[in-house]
């Protein structure tokens, strides 16, 4: 009977040992982060809307690219983080790994939300469209529903364990749209164009579009990692809100 | 300035999509950082012993009870 509840106490302690460390940590890391992802977005904003000139075939709608491709770079950046995440919690049982995916997942929604919405304010005056069903629009579509799914899977299942396997079975199923939404402008004919800046050859962007791109997304990631961050921090102080009320309406 | 506002004739597209991506990121920190002061209020909360009652009353009892 000792022997058990002293395994139990080390047990706890091992899985608290991580969280409180992470704590310590993110609570260093975010103000820095803040800051540094507020003065790239602003020097982001000012690159695209001031300094980048007019496209020559897209004129002013090139605006919008500085910030519909971060945005879709942050919305599989974010599903990689989720899936990469949960694949750990699976095999490792590393107690933050479901606490990070489960964080980056309204992270990721809110970027892929972004991506089709601006998307679609872009192909209506350059494609003629708002919409079309080809396979790189249709592939992101999906990824927002692999998204609400995954956060719908945590919201109905009440114990956190649980509740992250489950999620991270889903995740990793999911995965595979990832590479399908990376090569679906190779694969099939798509109104879409192809990758211009993670390419084979280096980038096809000329200079003056391409740093207001960068600026753009270097800012979108910071904030991104600063949102998982704020996101992490509050998940696990909800789970030790749980863990003390369970414990206070047991004993 | 107008020239500038109306983007080569694109103002309504160029426009909403610098003003979604705002309001979109920005209730995405707002959320994120309520939630964060939610629970880190409920933790102190609990932790601080049991809400609106005293922690030293409360231990003496538990002790007896345990005791036993």
């Amino acid at each position: 009977m000792k022997a058990m509840s002293e395994l139990t106490a080390s047990q706890k302690f091992h899985a608290f040992a991580n969280p409180a460390r992470f704590m310590a940590l993110s609570d260093k890391l975010l103000p820095p982060l803040g800051l540094l992802a507020a003065v790239c977005l602003a020097a982001g904003v000012y690159l695209s809307l001031f300094v980048s000139p007019p496209d020559y075939q897209q004129g002013e709608t090139v605006r919008i690219m500085y910030v519909h491709v971060p945005s879709a770079w942050l919305a599989m950046f974010g599903y990689m983080v989720m899936a990469g995440a949960s694949a750990t919690g699976l095999i490792f049982r590393h107690p933050l790994s479901d606490v990070c995916a489960k964080a980056a997942a309204p992270a990721g929604a809110a970027f892929t939300f972004l991506a089709l919405v601006t998307g679609a304010l872009w192909g209506e005056p350059m494609w003629g469209t708002w919409w079309v069903w080809d396979a790189r629009l249709t592939s992101m579509l999906i990824l927002f529903f692999l998204y609400l799914g995954y956060m719908a899977l945590w919201a109905t299942i009440e114990e956190p364990a649980r509740a992250g396997r489950a999620a991270a079975v889903l995740a990793l199923v999911g995965s595979i749209n990832v590479p399908i939404i990376h090569y679906s402008v190779e694969w099939w004919n798509t109104l879409h164009q192809p990758a211009s800046v993670f390419r084979i050859g280096g980038p096809s962007i000329a200079g003056p579009m391409l740093a207001p791109l960068l600026v753009m997304a270097t800012g979108f990631t910071l904030f991104f990692i600063v949102v998982l961050l704020v996101r992490m921090r509050a998940e696990i102080l909800r789970r030790r809100v749980r863990v003390l009320r369970l414990a206070r309406a047991e004993g | 300035m107008a020239e500038f506002l109306s983007m080569g004739g694109y103002a309504i597209f160029v426009w909403p999509s610098y003003g979604l991506a705002l309001l979109v990121m920005a209730g995405l920190l707002v959320q994120s950082i309520a939630d964060l002061r939610r629970q880190r209020r409920l933790a102190r909360t609990l932790e601080s012993g049991e809400g609106a009652r005293p922690r030293r009353a409360a231990r003496p009892a538990d002790r007896r009870e345990s005791g036993k």
